[in-house]
């Protein structure tokens, strides 16, 4: 599980705008311009514009286990 | 494969040789990093570039939070194990690319990088995010690998490094490293700059260099032109081929203005 103090820090790292938890798997940029999503993998936020880049177009509903 | 790509095919095979390394776990700029930075019980520190997690580890008895990244994302189990091993509290883990890390302005109170600067394909846009990311009146701590200010001297001992380490980008001199931290927005209040003592064996298996390589590296030494000769200092001792790196280490203060 990832720790509250650590995602009352994230943000996306593209556009800087807030994310947020989704399923406790996904951290999904707020930003409607931006719409990168972020795994998350053994407790860690993986949180690199490439690995945001894959899910732009993914629906949140349609994110799968990272 | 861009450097970045190289970083992370590289450390992902090799982090684990860097949790024993002596350097990176026992280095004398842990010491002086906390000895310089006088981390407060209250303080929020962020350590890029964190590798198996010794500068976090270090900081971490000292401050209320560590939050550790880095690029490679095998290296932060490595991080993670360390800090249960120590029986030390798990700093907050992120992967992150320090060249656009994922904190808003003003985070943190401390902010470290120790050894990984000379891996950043741009390491001015890393230093500028560290001093994006710490507050007003805090600090960053830049340890990193420099070569001597002479160009010739400095290029030799990069085409060496390389030779070892493909996800090797470039190592600075210092003046480099304390404009990087002065154009970031932050006043440069302490430097310095100390040999440290590489045996060429362990150097060269770190990175999981062949037999015919460290053959190379070894003539590499052998005919360094005088400049980086006198910086590398390549000797014998007790049978064991050991030469010299420079650590400089940096603390810039992020400006009020």
């Amino acid at each position: 599980m990832i720790s509250q103090d650590l995602l009352d820090i994230l943000v996306c790292p593209a556009c800087k705008t807030e994310v947020k938890l989704v399923r406790d798997t996904w951290l999904v940029c707020q930003n409607d311009e931006c719409r990168r999503k972020y795994p998350i993998r053994e407790d860690i936020p993986i949180m690199l514009v490439e690995e945001g880049d894959k899910y732009v177009d993914v629906a949140v509903e349609d994110l799968g286990t990272p | 494969m861009n450097v970045k790509a190289r970083v992370q095919d590289q450390f992902g095979r090799y982090v684990g040789r860097y949790v024993d390394s002596p350097v990176h776990a026992r280095g004398a700029s842990l010491v002086r990093l906390v000895e310089l930075l006088r981390p407060r019980s209250a303080d929020c520190l962020l350590d890029i570039a964190t590798a198996a997690g010794h500068t976090a580890l270090t900081f971490a008895p000292h401050v209320r939070r560590v939050v550790a990244t880095d690029l490679t994302t095998e290296a932060l189990p490595k991080a993670r194990a360390l800090a249960e091993s120590r029986g030390l509290v798990v700093p907050l883990l992120a992967a992150a690319d320090a060249e656009g890390l994922p904190f808003p302005d003003d985070t943190f109170d401390l902010v470290t990088c120790r050894l990984g600067l000379h891996h950043f394909p741009h390491p001015r846009q890393a230093v500028a995010e560290m001093v994006r990311v710490c507050r007003p009146g805090g600090s960053v701590g830049l340890v990193d690998n420099v070569v001597p200010e002479d160009e010739g001297a400095g290029a030799f001992i990069n085409q060496f490094e390389d030779y070892r380490d493909p996800s090797h980008f470039c190592e600075h001199p210092l003046s480099a490293l304390r404009r990087f931290l002065e154009q970031g927005g932050a006043q440069v209040t302490h430097t310095e700059v100390e040999p440290k003592t590489m045996d060429f064996v362990a150097w060269a298996w770190r990175m999981g260099v062949s037999e015919e390589g460290q053959a190379h590296l070894r003539a590499m030494l052998d005919r360094a032109p005088p400049a980086a000769r006198a910086s590398l200092q390549p000797r014998l001792e007790e049978g064991a081929l050991k030469f010299n790196l420079l650590e400089g280490l940096l603390v810039g203060v992020k400006r009020e203005d």
